[in-house]
């Protein structure tokens, strides 16, 4: 969805990364329904000039920095998010793609590194656990954290992964789920944000993290 | 609105209001108490008897047992389980409807094409058509004429044939509410229904024509029925609207309509006229309930919906009116819009509806 | 603690929704007639997860699916699930780019794995729902395909295993034998299966009352699904999950002012 370049100038506050994975639809929709217009785009003039970016992702670590780095949309991110101090916030893949790496079969990709994390396969660590982990769990964070403001602990959101975040640093724990292990759940690092669930697909309290990350701006 | 004189099952929706309908102390009709008595009843002993009377009437060189048909779910479930499963002979009798549905037709062809004698009636088309005005008018039943004729059209095949049982579907008193006095009866004498059935309007409805015109409509002194039996097969079997359907679906290959009927969410049952619809819709008018809660007790009887469930579904469908196929019933009526419409407005029970904006509305909301 | 789920399964044939009896389909109404009557965006806010499959026995027009689907995706923020006729890796793209998160997939398990194994390397095990219809026959359950209409000659178990060696990550299992009576969910299937090693189950065919759902989810199944349009309008939802509260079923909890 592209609107027209009249409104560009309008139109840049939000900025959703195409760089052709995941379910933008839903994303751009759920923005709209909280009164926000974005645009979808993988122009670097405007991920350089945008108030915010928005990094989704759907399937594999590995495919999607492929595309992203064969459009050169790595060194423009990296650019936008380091020097011009633009939000972002990547979801469930987009996530993950904001962390050093991820080892994705035998080998290890390298990820935008903006993150102190890394991304590794959900262990199969019990007899019951169903991976890739798909469903409603429940994330327990961190009453300070600007993504969770004004709602109550333990709620529910929707995770799609078989890959987790991982950290060796203990602040990026605020945000965790407990899923025969434990993962992170969201981080917020200075001006880059990921969530690892779908907040536009966890009904009332994915849209009110999202506000509230849009809010930030 | 709170509803003084009319009440509903607790258990269904059926209302006060329906003919002959009983209640129990706790206010659930006798459809439902029936739908729980039959989980734990003796099928077995009801199976015995259903055996000595097949036996009794089971032919070497005739038909043994006449199935009145419409080509639709039900007759067709009778006729099969007499055929293959008791290996009677069945003679099936049906009587052609007025305003027929090509689904109707159809159905109707493919229970004959699958291997069962059917007998098909047509009586004199005038005098029914007038029969089934003067029952829309004066009575409020546009089928009048129609259901009169099954009566006594069957009888006289019955009769004509020498054969004297004939097995009727359910006892729609006992499987969806009404008068419980022949619960335990499994056979009944056809001359006596007779002169039950045929008391009341029956004589004055039937002037004016010529005696000859009535031969389905009406009996004669040599019409002596005290030989033939009548039975129901909801005595010997529990009766299962849906299972019957089934059935009829994967031996006699019968269709559904591709959306609901009017005044309902069903499909499956019903399909062979629309005047059928009509019949409902006034039904609706009458006593405030139509063929949506109808299909609701159904369905809850059964335990495949809840009564708070079947409620939104009554509300939402009883009211619908058949407005598709008015023009089909001015015409067969030979009425004007304002003459149909003028009939329905008589038919409808002021306690319980009030015209607005030329639609009858419900005063009451079903509790 | 990984939650159960309540899905919501809409069939939808050229415009319209439909009603499964058997496998047999009632046309019910259009999108208006689900946004009027069934006030469905109320109530998926008492669902987990939304399904809408096409099962058009004639030539569907995926125009106009794909328009249901971003309209369904408009009006709720949970996931939604699609399927009906994939047929190719195309399709796929088609309806992830339209708002599907995840896709639905029956027939092509067994007419054309290695289809499946191009979806699953773009977009994930995950993205695929394994649907299987299937009826009871003695001692054993007879699987289908083409919407119910062909009978494939390995059974349930056997299939299953194949699906899973084909790799996905949830399985749904819709009893043809159960669907549309309202007579309850088939839920001893789950004991007839075998092993399906850490695949998600779905148990799909024959809700018809609230409490049927707590049935379901109180065994191993991972999610029920009902399609039944007529049963649930009005308040069904909303009472569904409170059913599954009340029994203290694991279901999701949101925020709710």
């Amino acid at each position: 969805m592209v609107y027209g370049s009249q409104n560009l100038k309008l139109n840049n506050r939000i900025a959703v990364i195409d760089y052709g994975m995941g379910n933008i639809f839903s994303i751009q929709h759920s923005l709209k329904y909280l009164g926000y217009d974005s645009i979808l785009t993988s122009d670097p003039k405007i991920i350089l000039s945008a108030k915010i970016l928005i990094l989704p992702g759907v399937g594999s670590f590995k495919s999607a920095m492929k595309k992203i780095e064969d459009m050169r949309l790595d060194v423009i991110i990296r650019e936008a998010v380091l020097d011009n101090k633009i939000p972002i916030l990547g979801i469930c893949l987009g996530m993950q793609l904001l962390t050093n790496s991820s080892t994705e079969e035998s080998s290890a990709t390298k990820g935008l590194g903006l993150v102190s994390a890394s991304t590794i396969k959900l262990k199969n660590t019990h007899q019951k656990i169903k991976i890739p982990h798909i469903g409603f769990n429940n994330v327990e964070f961190d009453k300070d954290m600007s993504l969770f403001k004004g709602l109550t602990n333990n709620l529910d959101f929707y995770f799609i992964h078989s890959y987790m975040v991982v950290s060796d640093s203990k602040d990026f724990y605020r945000a965790y789920c407990d899923y025969y292990q434990r993962f992170i759940a969201a981080f917020e690092d200075n001006n880059v944000y990921g969530v690892q669930f779908h907040p536009e697909k966890s009904q009332e309290n994915g849209l009110k993290l999202l506000k509230n990350f849009l809010l930030k701006v | 609105m709170h509803n003084k004189e009319i009440f509903w099952c607790k258990t269904c929706l059926n209302m006060s209001t329906r003919n002959r309908i009983e209640f129990d102390s706790d206010g659930v009709c006798n459809a439902c108490n029936w739908a729980k008595e039959k989980k734990s009843l003796n099928w077995n002993e009801r199976e015995k008897e259903l055996e000595l009377l097949l036996g009794r009437h089971k032919s070497k060189n005739n038909y043994d047992v006449i199935v009145p048909i419409s080509g639709g779910k039900d007759g067709s479930y009778v006729t099969y389980q007499l055929k293959h499963k008791y290996g009677l002979n069945p003679l099936c009798v049906t009587i052609t409807p007025p305003l027929a549905f090509d689904l109707g037709s159809e159905n109707l062809d493919n229970f004959m094409k699958s291997g069962y004698d059917t007998l098909q009636i047509n009586p004199n088309y005038n005098v029914m058509r007038e029969l089934n005005k003067r029952g829309f008018v004066h009575q409020g039943r546009p089928l009048y004429g129609w259901t009169t004729a099954i009566f006594t059209a069957v009888m006289k095949v019955a009769k004509l044939h020498g054969i004297n049982l004939v097995m009727y579907g359910e006892d729609g008193e006992i499987e969806y509410g009404g008068s419980t006095e022949s619960k335990n009866k499994s056979v009944f004498n056809a001359e006596f229904t007779k002169r039950v059935y045929l008391e009341g309007e029956l004589e004055a409805t039937l002037s004016g024509f010529d005696e000859q015109e009535l031969f389905f409509w009406k009996f004669d002194e040599g019409d002596d029925l005290s030989e033939i039996e009548l039975a129901h097969w909801s005595y010997f079997e529990s009766w299962d609207p849906y299972r019957n359907y089934l059935i009829a679906k994967e031996h006699m290959g019968l269709k559904e309509k591709q959306g609901s009927n009017t005044g309902t969410f069903t499909n499956f049952a019903q399909n062979d006229n629309c005047l059928y619809d009509l019949h409902t819709y006034l039904m609706y008018l009458k006593f405030g309930f139509g063929r949506g809660t109808q299909d609701v007790g159904i369905d809850v009887r059964r335990g495949a919906m809840s009564r708070d469930q079947g409620k939104v579904l009554a509300q939402m469908y009883d009211s619908v009116s058949p407005e598709p196929y008015i023009d089909l019933y001015l015409d067969y009526f030979e009425m004007t819009r304002e003459q149909y419409d003028t009939v329905i407005d008589k038919w409808a029970n002021q306690d319980l509806f009030v015209k607005k904006d030329g639609i009858w509305k419900p005063k009451f909301e079903i509790e | 603690m990984l939650k159960k789920r309540l899905i919501f399964n809409l069939l939808h044939s050229n415009g319209y929704f439909m009603l499964s009896r058997n496998f047999t389909l009632q046309q019910v109404g259009d999108i208006n007639w689900l946004r009027d009557n069934y006030k469905f965006w109320e109530s998926s806010k008492f669902l987990d997860e939304i399904i809408i499959l096409d099962v058009s026995r004639t030539d569907s027009d995926f125009n106009k699916f794909i328009d249901t689907v971003q309209n369904v995706v408009k009006s709720s923020f949970i996931p939604v699930a699609v399927g009906g006729g994939i047929k190719r890796l195309e399709d796929v793209d088609q309806l992830i780019r339209s708002g599907a998160d995840k896709v639905v997939i029956n027939s092509m398990f067994y007419s054309n794995p290695d289809e499946i194994k191009k979806i699953t390397s773009k977009y994930g095990i995950q993205s695929v729902i394994a649907s299987i219809d299937y009826k009871r026959n003695k001692n054993f359950d007879e699987v289908y395909i083409n919407n119910g209409s062909k009978k494939i000659e390995i059974d349930l178990v056997e299939h299953i295993k194949r699906v899973i060696d084909v790799g996905v990550g949830e399985i749904l299992l819709n009893s043809m034998d159960q669907d549309g009576t309202g007579q309850g969910f088939d839920l001893d299937v789950i004991n007839r299966i075998g092993d399906i090693k850490n695949t998600s189950l779905i148990i799909s065919g024959g809700a018809g009352r609230v409490d049927h759902f707590s049935e379901a989810l109180i065994l191993d199944y991972d999610a029920a699904s009902t399609a039944n349009l007529f049963n649930f309008i009005g308040d069904g939802l909303r009472c569904s999950r409170e059913d599954l509260m009340a029994k203290k079923i694991n279901i999701p909890v949101f925020d709710r002012d």
